[in-house]
């Protein structure tokens, strides 16, 4: 091969060189230009990714209303997020100090408790801080004393050397929460007072039962103890021979006699007692002249006098006064009060009676000289049966229901009783009536 | 207590007083029975010093010292612990009859009681507490 050919050989060598380089080079170029374009794309990516998040924050927050802050105590710097601001309803053109722009939203004690709330977690030391003491709740206040409930919690982060760097942490608008507690703390409170109401009602009935059953237990035993003698005298009587005495006879009727007497006046008692307390009595008001039913009253009783061979006196003047009353009752009140100053005074003695104005009211007043009333007897004078347990009313023939009667039929007169006494010196029983002047 | 010995003496405790004279009646007319009579704890006390009655009547509802506080004084005393012992009661409710046979007592006699049966009544518990 001469030069000439291998000039030409070495020339085409050459050419399809510079081709092969020029066809990686276009290749290169074009790679390049993918992976440019690729880059390109990712990073579009990555902002729309972190445009999105962030987006998506805001909106979780703003669903949540939960704004989150961040506080740099190194630099003093605070960071909130833009919730921060629709939560505590700030224009951000119109602050630049953030904790400032806060408290001025609280109210003095609040702002007062929020600073104790920082200080304290500022003080302690990493190990030493309970979760509790990381999370306050407190209130912001608006124009129009429109007002939010916010709960702050918080997290702190140390450096190196155990040295609070930042906190950081959510602030949370609780106001419906708050209210619903609210709403649901007054309910509860409403149901417990509810509750309370029932069990109170609930004892009440029980007692109200108690009450009755007792009642009707000692209704029972008082109408069957004259019920026997009454039974046992007449019975005996059914089953003698003529040789028994005329005095035995006569005794066993005596016994019959005056056990249907007591028998009489104390289902008399308790069918008024039944009437009054169920509030079926009726009572006939009408204007008296208060000296005509005292008069009257004292002689309707004079056979009780004459029984226990006292006195029925009656001392200073009358008043010439009218009181609203139900003669029949009226009577009643008094033959009680009148027949029991008999019964307990000593023979021989007086029973005053008086009547006279005081603080707008008549007072009636009935004093025997008696036996008076023990101690113990005092306060249950007023309650039915009182007497059921005492010896010496039982032997001076009471149903046990006088007194009770005599206060509720006062009651119904719109007056009241009261009395003193003192044992072995006599009892005074004080019959409190409103009246009418002439 | 001897099965040989015969129902004699009655201490009975009531303090109302009509009733007492009608049980006292009943027990000496139609039974032929001696009959103690007291009104309270403390006179059938008084009584007891001096007698040793062969059964013991208590009404129950008595003021001061009632029917079965009076029967826990006599049953302290030894010679009254086996002493046949019956409560005359007018308070007849299940509850209180229930109540009272709790106590140490050989029975009840419900008031109103009959003067007639009175005294059977009261043989036929001494005849069961003598067998």
């Amino acid at each position: 091969m001469d030069q000439e050919e291998r000039y030409k050989l070495r020339i085409e060598r050459e050419k399809k060189a510079r081709k092969e380089a020029e066809r990686l080079l276009q290749e290169k170029a074009r790679e390049l230009f993918t992976s440019n374009e690729e880059l390109k794309k990712s990073k579009d990516n990555l902002q729309e990714e972190n445009e999105r998040r962030t987006y998506d924050l805001i909106r979780v927050q703003k669903l949540a209303k939960i704004a989150s802050w961040r506080w740099n105590l190194k630099k003093n710097t605070i960071i909130w997020s833009t919730e921060m601001d629709f939560v505590l309803e700030l224009d951000p053109n119109t602050y630049t100090n953030k904790a400032r722009a806060y408290l001025k939203k609280c109210l003095p004690d609040e702002r007062k408790r929020i600073k104790e709330f920082f200080y304290n977690i500022i003080s302690k030391s990493s190990n030493n801080i309970s979760d509790n003491e990381l999370i306050i709740e407190h209130t912001i206040v608006f124009h129009q004393g429109k007002q939010k409930n916010l709960r702050v919690k918080c997290e702190c982060i140390y450096d190196e050397n155990k040295e609070l760097e930042i906190m950081l942490g959510t602030v949370q608008d609780i106001t419906e929460h708050v209210d619903y507690r609210n709403q649901l703390n007054k309910r509860v409170k409403e149901l417990e007072k509810l509750h309370e109401e029932l069990v109170k009602a609930q004892i009440q009935a029980d007692l109200e039962n108690q009450r009755k059953s007792e009642f009707l237990s000692t209704v029972n035993h008082e109408l069957r103890t004259p019920l026997t003698s009454i039974h046992g005298a007449l019975e005996l009587i059914k089953m003698m021979t003529p040789n028994d005495t005329k005095r035995k006879v006569d005794e066993l009727i005596d016994i019959a006699y005056r056990n249907s007497h007591r028998l009489k006046f104390l289902v008399n008692d308790i069918l008024d007692t039944e009437k009054i307390d169920s509030d079926n009595i009726k009572f006939n008001f009408k204007k008296y002249l208060i000296t005509d039913l005292i008069n009257e009253a004292v002689e309707l009783n004079k056979p009780y006098a004459q029984k226990y061979n006292v006195d029925f006196k009656i001392t200073g003047t009358i008043p010439e006064i009218y009181i609203n009353a139900d003669k029949d009752r009226f009577f009643q009140i008094m033959s009680n009060l009148l027949s029991n100053a008999a019964k307990y005074s000593h023979e021989g003695d007086k029973v005053d009676i008086s009547a006279y104005l005081k603080l707008n009211r008549l007072v009636i007043s009935i004093t025997d000289y008696g036996l008076g009333m023990p101690e113990e007897f005092k306060d249950r004078i007023f309650t039915k049966f009182a007497q059921a347990d005492n010896s010496d009313s039982r032997e001076k023939e009471g149903t046990g229901l006088g007194l009770y009667l005599t206060q509720k039929m006062v009651e119904k007169h719109n007056g009241k009783v009261s009395f003193k006494t003192k044992e072995g010196k006599g009892t005074a029983f004080f019959v409190h009536l409103p009246y009418e002047e002439k | 207590m001897s099965d040989t010995k015969k129902l004699n003496k009655i201490l009975h405790i009531d303090d109302d007083n009509d009733i007492r004279a009608i049980a006292k009646m009943s027990l000496e007319t139609l039974g032929g029975y001696e009959v103690i009579s007291c009104n309270s704890c403390n006179s059938a006390l008084k009584e007891l010093e001096n007698h040793t009655p062969d059964f013991i009547l208590i009404d129950v509802m008595m003021p001061e010292i009632d029917g079965p506080e009076t029967l826990e004084i006599i049953r302290k005393q030894d010679k009254f612990k086996d002493i046949p012992v019956v409560f005359m009661t007018a308070k007849i409710m299940d509850s209180e009859i229930e109540r009272l046979r709790q106590r140490d007592i050989n029975g009840i006699i419900k008031k109103p009681f009959d003067p007639s049966e009175l005294c059977s009544q009261i043989q036929k518990i001494w005849d069961e507490n003598s067998a």
